[in-house]
């Protein structure tokens, strides 16, 4: 008797526990909270092809900008390949602060995902569009350092690439431009790329739970991660940059981080980023675009270089987040918990006055930096 | 939807009824819209966005109509931006104004990367006065 009543206050207890934590768990979101959480979904996102590459998700050349991705023939030296640097086994990135092909090149190394999502490529926002920042690198001399000239060549000497080109855009590349063939190149890169996308995550299962008002599987999210969550959507203001599903909206900003480059000199950022694209010829409003509207190609049109843009970088996608460190344009941060220290203690002088009202200094506690960190750990 | 048609509708009196340079109609204006009216001055600006429903990050343009209710002369000219005074910034586009008739204008590459409380900003230009109309929009 004794001991029945002893268990039965015992297992009450339990249970009284057990509801009290659900109903924490339950109630820990405001409807402000709640909107902006569902706001960073749904995943995986609907992807269309893109109107500016004609070979956009066909899958000839979806297999064949696999396997250029793979090859070393892109290169000058015959050494070096996209994957040198965007390693799969490493979320498409290098796992090094700053990358380096034919030499050190002064940015990290972006990881490759997600990127029928971008508007903007690079940290400066230097291409409008994915074929244009695919060629990019072949003709950097710190990256694979070819030419048009090389590469065409290149192509036209070996057999099952003259007809793996020949399968995607109708002739033999003997019968093409060296520019057109460059550009061709970078179609079909872009095809495969557009092709890596992460899949879904504990918060996209958190999120759908609470869209269901589901709560016992909402329940499976950790409380940890809850709580983070919190500070990203409220007082962190991470959400208004790091901005819906893909956890960016796309464009730059000054998150305190340096621009001296490590080899010397200043980071021009997105102002270096306009003026790239404002000379080059592979832009959306260029010959190169294959929307004869030039649809796609409202935002370079637009996009307006001011000197608000020195010391801006690209909004970078937290998807993925936990894989693709060190972090910032120049690897600066090595951990997550390097990045969120960073946010709880930033340099406000540093900051250019555009970013001011927005970034503070968040003096995080102990436990909000760890709880920070296992939110963006969950993305 | 039945504020466009209203809108066209005032438009097609105007300039079937009155030589082109008449000053335009500002009754029209006014029955056209519930709430997007913005006065200022002598200035009455009635302004929709395309689309209807403006979203962080995605690029929207403007139809806007302007007239005068002291029958002093129309702008000459207009420009579109709009600022977060909040955070000190504006957009990262710069829209480009059309004068498609008189008192008629389309703003088009205006693109708010944000979420929170934007100022849209008119600034209608006549001879050499520029007059400021500003309103305020929520983005969620
Ligand atoms: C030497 C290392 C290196 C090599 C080799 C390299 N990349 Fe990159 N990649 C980078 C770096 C660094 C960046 C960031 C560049 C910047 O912002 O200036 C980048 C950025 C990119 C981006 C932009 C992603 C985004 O989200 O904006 C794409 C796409 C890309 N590379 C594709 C390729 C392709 C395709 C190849 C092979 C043809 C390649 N890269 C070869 C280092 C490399
Ligand atoms: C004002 C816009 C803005 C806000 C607010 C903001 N960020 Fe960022 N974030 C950026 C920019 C811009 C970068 C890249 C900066 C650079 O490389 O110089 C960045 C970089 C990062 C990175 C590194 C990602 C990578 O791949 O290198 C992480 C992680 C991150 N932010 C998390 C956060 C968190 C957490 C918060 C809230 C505490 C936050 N951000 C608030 C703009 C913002
Ligand atoms: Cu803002």
């Amino acid at each position: 008797m004794h001991h029945f009543v002893k268990g039965m206050f015992a297992s009450l207890g339990i249970i009284f526990a057990a509801a009290s934590s659900l109903a924490s768990n339950q109630n820990t979101f405001s409807e402000d909270e709640r909107a902006a959480i569902l706001s960073h979904g749904p995943w995986p996102p609907k992807l269309t092809p893109d109107p500016s590459n004609r070979v956009s998700g066909n899958q000839t050349a979806i297999a064949f900008g696999r396997e250029l991705f793979r090859s070393r023939f892109l290169s000058a030296s015959r050494r070096h390949s996209c994957i040198t640097c965007h390693n799969p086994n490493r979320a498409y990135a290098d796992g090094l602060a700053l990358s380096s092909g034919v030499s050190k090149v002064d940015r990290n190394t972006i990881s490759l995902a997600n990127l029928r999502l971008n508007r903007w490529f690079g940290w400066d926002g230097g291409s409008d569009n994915l074929w244009a920042q695919s060629i990019r690198p072949i003709l950097d001399p710190r990256e694979l350092n070819g030419s048009a000239t090389m590469v065409a060549k290149r192509l036209r000497n070996d057999i099952p690439f003259s007809r793996g080109y020949k399968a995607i855009f109708n002739a033999l590349p003997t019968n093409h431009t060296d520019e057109d063939i460059l550009v061709n190149l970078g179609k079909a890169l872009a095809a495969y790329q557009e092709t890596i996308v992460t899949p879904r995550t504990p918060f996209d299962q958190f999120r759908e739970a609470l869209a269901n008002n589901d709560n016992q599987k909402a329940n499976l999210y950790p409380l940890a991660a809850q709580r983070g969550l919190k500070i990203f959507v409220g007082k962190g203001k991470c959400g208004l940059c790091h901005q819906g599903a893909n956890f960016t909206n796309g464009e730059f900003d000054d998150a305190g981080v340096r621009y001296f480059k490590p080899s010397g000199g200043i980071d021009k950022g997105r102002f270096g980023g306009i003026q790239k694209l404002e000379k080059s010829p592979y832009t959306l409003l260029g010959r190169y675009n294959d929307n004869p509207s030039k649809v796609p190609g409202v935002a370079t049109r637009h996009v307006a270089r001011s000197h608000q843009n020195w010391g801006q970088f690209r909004v970078p996608s937290l998807r993925n987040v936990s894989q693709t460190g060190p972090y910032m344009h120049d690897g600066s941060l090595t951990t997550l918990r390097d990045v969120v220290m960073h946010y709880s203690s930033l340099n406000e002088e540093r900051l250019h006055l555009d970013g001011r009202g927005l970034l503070r200094s968040l003096n995080l506690s102990h436990q909000e930096i760890n709880d920070l960190i296992a939110f963006l750990e969950t993305l | 939807m039945r504020f466009l048609l209203l809108f066209l509708i005032s438009g097609f009196f105007t300039f079937s009824s009155e030589p082109v340079l008449a000053a335009f109609n500002c009754d029209g204006l006014q029955k056209a819209t519930s709430g997007q009216i913005l006065e200022k001055g002598p200035y009455r600006l009635v302004y929709r966005t395309d689309p209807e429903t403006l979203t962080v990050g995605k690029f929207f343009g403007l139809t806007i109509g302007i007239c005068t209710t002291d029958g002093s002369p129309l702008p000459d000219s207009l420009k579109v931006d709009a600022t977060m005074p909040m955070h000190s910034h504006g957009m990262n586009y710069r829209s480009t104004v059309q004068n498609i008739a008189p008192g008629q204008f389309t703003a088009k590459g205006l693109m708010m990367h944000m979420a929170g409380s934007w100022m849209l900003q008119f600034d209608v230009r006549q001879g050499s006065t520029s007059t400021r109309i500003a309103t305020k929009l929520t983005l969620k």
